[in-house]
């Protein structure tokens, strides 16, 4: 033990002068908050991915989503030392630990990365708004969440003779997909009844999984939109005790020659360069000649429920200005600061442009249509829609609208699973025989999935097993689209004249289009 | 707020990002014959191929977001902000011009293979040039990802998805099934074996004659004599010529399987089950060879792996039963392996019928016991099918007779019970006297075909 105390002790005496340097911009220290120092720095990287796909560090990822990630740590695409601080009481914060002696230059950015966690800290133990707490029952409810599948997925492969090969898999996608769709408050969802709990192991499972993601959606729905208001103040301490750092003559960095600005450690990038730290920063500073003290900038932003007060400060006009005067601002300096030489100035600023964009959209957005809840946001535009449904000789096809990468072929099964059960007679998970089109989203792809069960003769060994049909088709005007000249599968073909479109809504006329040609070409007989 | 520091070890905080139940990949026999209908017929995929389209562009999306995400967060030297932004456009490129195509045309079915696809989309980089800006070398090589969209897509006993290119599909399904039937029986079974200085001792068989000589169950002792050594350095070549007439198209077996299907897939996990064999017996040369001879106008054996997938991709049920050609290019193929003394020839035959076309010239003695039976029975068989039995059984008898080599001949039957009573069974049972005698292998059984035929063919032969 002696041993490691002395390897972090580097670390620990620059983390007890961030302390002092924080009581010394803003007064006092927060005490309520949890550090978590990664040596290996891809679960840092792992960690903040989660966060920012699902909302929590704890929340369980679908296997498409694993997938994806894995695939993209490999090519190294991942960002690395990304700020990875969670709002919540306690506040947690994730840093990569650096190596345990500290040159000069790491020394100040460790210091800088901590004042600016604390400045987090610090707002979530003060502020009025009910985001912190919302965001640690979240917490709670996930890792509740994740400890019930991992004990279910044991006494499942316990109980079991052949062992679940697909249980954990499955276990993990049921959750991701449920929790997408209580989020959005989809109300076609089949949820079991209580009776059928004591039946199987996996129906407790699934009933206490959503009984708790419920919840989840139900709490999450309320928080209260904030990030303006928590990014904006840890940059603006975080700005102050750069210029105290530089001030109190530790640390020196050497000055180009045209501007008098020091060239900060590079490793700071992530907590200098993206352009909400740069909005929010202007926004609180042009709050910061409202008032008359730091002291009443600081009680203002407190009292905040949500980024809605904040920018309620201004007039839209106001808030319009800003957002253009300093991303016009950002634009002249950021390439050539945080970027080499050798790269075009339109490749990297279009990067940042989008930022920007997303920015503006969420601005707008809570501006004009006064969004303080998370809730509201998410109804504005659902990750997971609902479309009705198609009758095809009394066989019901569900349609939904997803715009979320979480979803894949295998979450279909489980989609498709849920869709079949929406009727009185539950019994298992396994197989069922309603089918479901996806509308979806894919970078230049709009697309559309049909994915069809057919009738089993045998009973499946996994929920994963089923003679399935997928097939996929691009949603366009284009006239021509859906005439397809197949003639060589004419005879696997069932006569589908029986078809009720009466149920479908909101669907625009390709949209129509893409289901009518999916229904002819896959719902046939294997 | 006391400060303290505790210390999570790996297993406390584990990776999100981490694959799950990494378990072997258990294929049924169905669904062997699911993929290798799918491999030999590529518009039974499309499915399939739409899905890769899907999961491709979803991959890309991902991608995408992160290579943002890294740009405006990390810190890069300038080759990996270079290398990023170049990634960041081609998947832009991929994503909004080349999958949304690709996808429509695997829709209308128009690319199937390979070359197909990388024709076309070469067609699609040549707008891009003009845009310029972009490595195309790299883009180039970004499009190899595309050899998914051709892959064939498996799913095991457990729903488990496993992508695999065309090209590794033979092997991939070769091992599962080389496997499969190598836990159901070992043609050397290694428990049975007990490795001693002067020789591996056969316990089984030395026990039954320590029974034989001692006359007493358990043996009272185990004489010098009663000791079975395993034969050293024994080499066996498996000929499994397979019947691939008009007749094998029949779907007869459980999941509309054919009878081709079936040898088809059987010829395929014997290959692999011997192959396997060998690499773990680690002996300076293979043990077992097997080579399968398709019963064909023009018979060739195959005996290796770019001939087997071949064979497999082409086979086709069609034809007259060739039988005797086959049996004879056997022959020639064996006669011209080593001349050693210790080498054991198999002939495992497997087919639905009769063969019906005699050969000519024909060097064998003709059995005149069994001319004799043909003359004097009623028959609705025809006489060049008789001719060729009369062929076959000649053949067979010149083989046994034979001293230079131990030639073992087995000979199965595709067909139900019922078939027993038939001139077909009767006819060939007539045909093998003296040599073997023919064995019904139920068309239900096709999982335990290849099990069936080491089982008889090289255990009890």
């Amino acid at each position: 033990m002696l041993k490691t105390e002395t390897e972090f002790d580097e670390i620990v005496r620059v983390y007890n002068l961030a302390r002092d340097d924080f009581k010394a911009l803003v007064g006092e220290t927060p005490e309520n908050y949890r550090a978590l120092l990664f040596v290996n720095p891809d679960l840092h990287v792992s960690v903040n991915r989660v966060i920012e796909i699902t909302g929590t560090p704890q929340a369980i990822l679908t296997a498409e989503q694993i997938t994806h990630l894995k695939s993209a740590r490999i090519n190294d695409f991942l960002p690395v030392g990304k700020e990875t601080i969670y709002n919540s009481l306690p506040t947690l914060i994730y840093l990569s630990a650096p190596s345990y002696e500290l040159n000069k230059e790491q020394e100040f950015t460790l210091r800088v990365m901590l004042i600016h966690a604390f400045a987090h800290a610090y707002m979530n133990e003060k502020t009025e708004s009910n985001s912190p707490q919302i965001l640690s029952r979240l917490y709670q409810i996930d890792t509740v969440l994740k400890e019930l599948m991992t004990n279910n997925v044991f006494q499942l492969n316990k109980e079991s003779s052949d062992g679940h090969a697909w249980a954990w898999q499955y276990f993990q996608d049921l959750i991701g997909v449920i929790r997408l769709f209580t989020e959005a408050g989809v109300e076609d969802f089949y949820i079991p009844p209580e009776i059928a709990r004591k039946y199987t192991l996996f129906n407790n499972f699934s009933i206490e999984a959503i009984n708790y993601l419920s919840e989840r959606a139900k709490v999450s729905r309320k928080k209260h939109l904030h990030e303006l208001i928590d990014e904006g103040f840890a940059h603006y301490v975080q700005a102050k005790g750069i210029e105290y750092l530089i001030k109190s003559g530790d640390y020196e960095f050497k000055k180009s020659v045209e501007d008098k600005e020091p060239k900060l450690p590079n490793e700071l990038k992530s907590f200098l360069a993206p352009p909400i730290g740069e909005f929010s920063l202007a926004v609180i500073r042009r709050l910061e000649t409202k008032v008359e003290n730091e002291k009443e900038l600081f009680s203002k932003l407190f009292n905040y429920k949500s980024d809605i007060n904040l920018l309620e400060e201004f007039t839209w006009d106001e808030v319009k200005d800003l957002l253009a005067v300093n991303k016009n601002l950002h634009s002249e300096g950021v390439v050539e600061k945080w970027h080499s030489t050798r790269s075009r100035w339109t490749d990297i600023w279009s990067v940042y442009a989008y930022g920007w964009k997303i920015i503006d959209e969420y601005t707008r957005k809570v501006y004009r249509k006064k969004f303080s809840t998370f809730g509201q946001l998410q109804d504005e535009k659902p990750r997971i829609e609902s479309k009705g449904y198609v009758k095809v000789d009394q066989k019901k096809v569900y349609v939904f609208e997803v715009n979320d990468y979480g979803i894949g072929i295998d979450q279909l099964v489980i989609l498709h699973n849920h869709m079949a059960l929406y009727r009185d007679d539950f019994k298992t998970i396994l197989p069922a025989f309603a089918d479901v089109i996806v509308f979806k989203k894919i970078g230049g792809i709009h697309v559309s999935t049909l994915f069809a069960v057919h009738k089993t003769k045998h009973q499946p060994l996994s929920p994963y097993n089923l003679p399935v049909v997928t097939r996929a088709v691009q949603v366009t005007k284009r006239k021509d689209a859906y005439k397809f000249d197949l003639d060589e599968e004419s005879e696997d073909k069932v006569d589908v004249s029986n078809v009720d479109y009466t149920y479908l809504r909101k669907l625009t006329q390709p949209q129509r289009g893409a289901i009518a040609y999916l229904i002819k070409e896959g719902l046939f007989e294997l | 707020m006391p400060h303290r520091i505790n210390f999570i070890t790996a297993e406390e905080f584990t990776d999100p990002i981490q694959a799950y139940g990494d378990v072997e990949f258990i294929l049924d026999f169905e669904d062997a014959a699911q993929v290798l209908r799918l491999w030999r017929n590529p518009h039974l995929g499309r499915s399939s191929r739409e899905g890769a389209v899907l999961s491709l562009a979803a991959k890309n999306a991902v991608a995408m977001e992160n290579i943002v995400q890294k740009i405006m967060t990390t810190y890069l030297t300038a080759p990996e902000e270079e290398r990023l932004l170049n990634e960041l456009k081609i998947l832009r490129f991929m994503g909004d011009r080349i999958l949304p195509d690709v996808l429509e045309r695997v829709n209308r079915n128009e690319l199937q293979t390979l070359e197909e696809i990388l024709k076309y989309i070469q067609d699609l980089l040549r707008n891009l040039k003009y845009e310029g800006s972009v490595d195309l070398d790299q883009l180039a090589e970004k499009l190899n990802q595309l050899q998914e969209i051709i892959d064939i897509e498996i799913t095991d006993a457990f729903g488990r998805k496993k992508r695999i290119s065309r090209e590794s599909v033979m092997d991939l399904l070769g091992k599962i099934l080389g496997r499969f039937l190598l836990k159901q029986i070992s043609v050397a079974p290694i428990d049975e074996v007990q490795k001693r200085p002067r020789g591996t001792i056969r316990l089984r068989e030395t026990y039954k004659s320590a029974i034989l000589s001692s006359q007493n169950i358990p043996p009272t002792s185990v004489k010098q004599e009663d000791i079975i050594r395993v034969k050293k350095d024994r080499r066996s070549l498996v000929y499994l010529i397979v019947d691939m007439s008009q007749s094998m198209k029949k779907a007869v077996f459980e999941g509309k399987m054919s009878r081709l299907d079936g040898a088809l897939l059987t010829s395929l996990s014997l290959y692999y089950y011997f192959k396997i064999l060998n690499r773990r017996k680690r002996k300076r040369f293979d043990m077992f060879k097997l080579a399968v001879v398709p019963v064909r106008k023009n018979p060739t054996v195959v005996d290796d792996d770019s001939k087997m997938e071949n064979y497999l991709l082409t086979a086709d049920a069609k034809g007259k039963t060739y039988m005797v050609q086959a049996v004879q290019t056997a022959i020639d193929h064996a006669k011209k392996q080593r001349v050693d003394k210790d080498i054991d020839v198999y002939f495992t035959i497997v087919t639905d019928g009769m063969p019906n076309v005699p050969t000519f010239p024909y060097n064998y003695r003709k059995n005149e016991e069994l001319q004799k039976y043909f003359s004097e029975i009623q028959t609705k068989t025809k006489p060049e099918t008789i001719d060729c039995l009369i062929q076959l059984n000649g053949i067979f008898k010149h083989l046994k007779n034979d001293r230079t080599r131990n030639w073992n001949i087995s000979y199965f039957l595709m067909g139900t019970e019922s078939l027993r009573n038939k001139e077909l069974f009767i006819h060939t049972k007539q045909m093998l006297k003296g040599i073997t005698r023919p064995i019904l292998i139920d068309p239900a059984q096709i999982k335990k075909l290849g099990e069936q035929i080491l089982r008889e063919s090289m255990m009890h032969a």
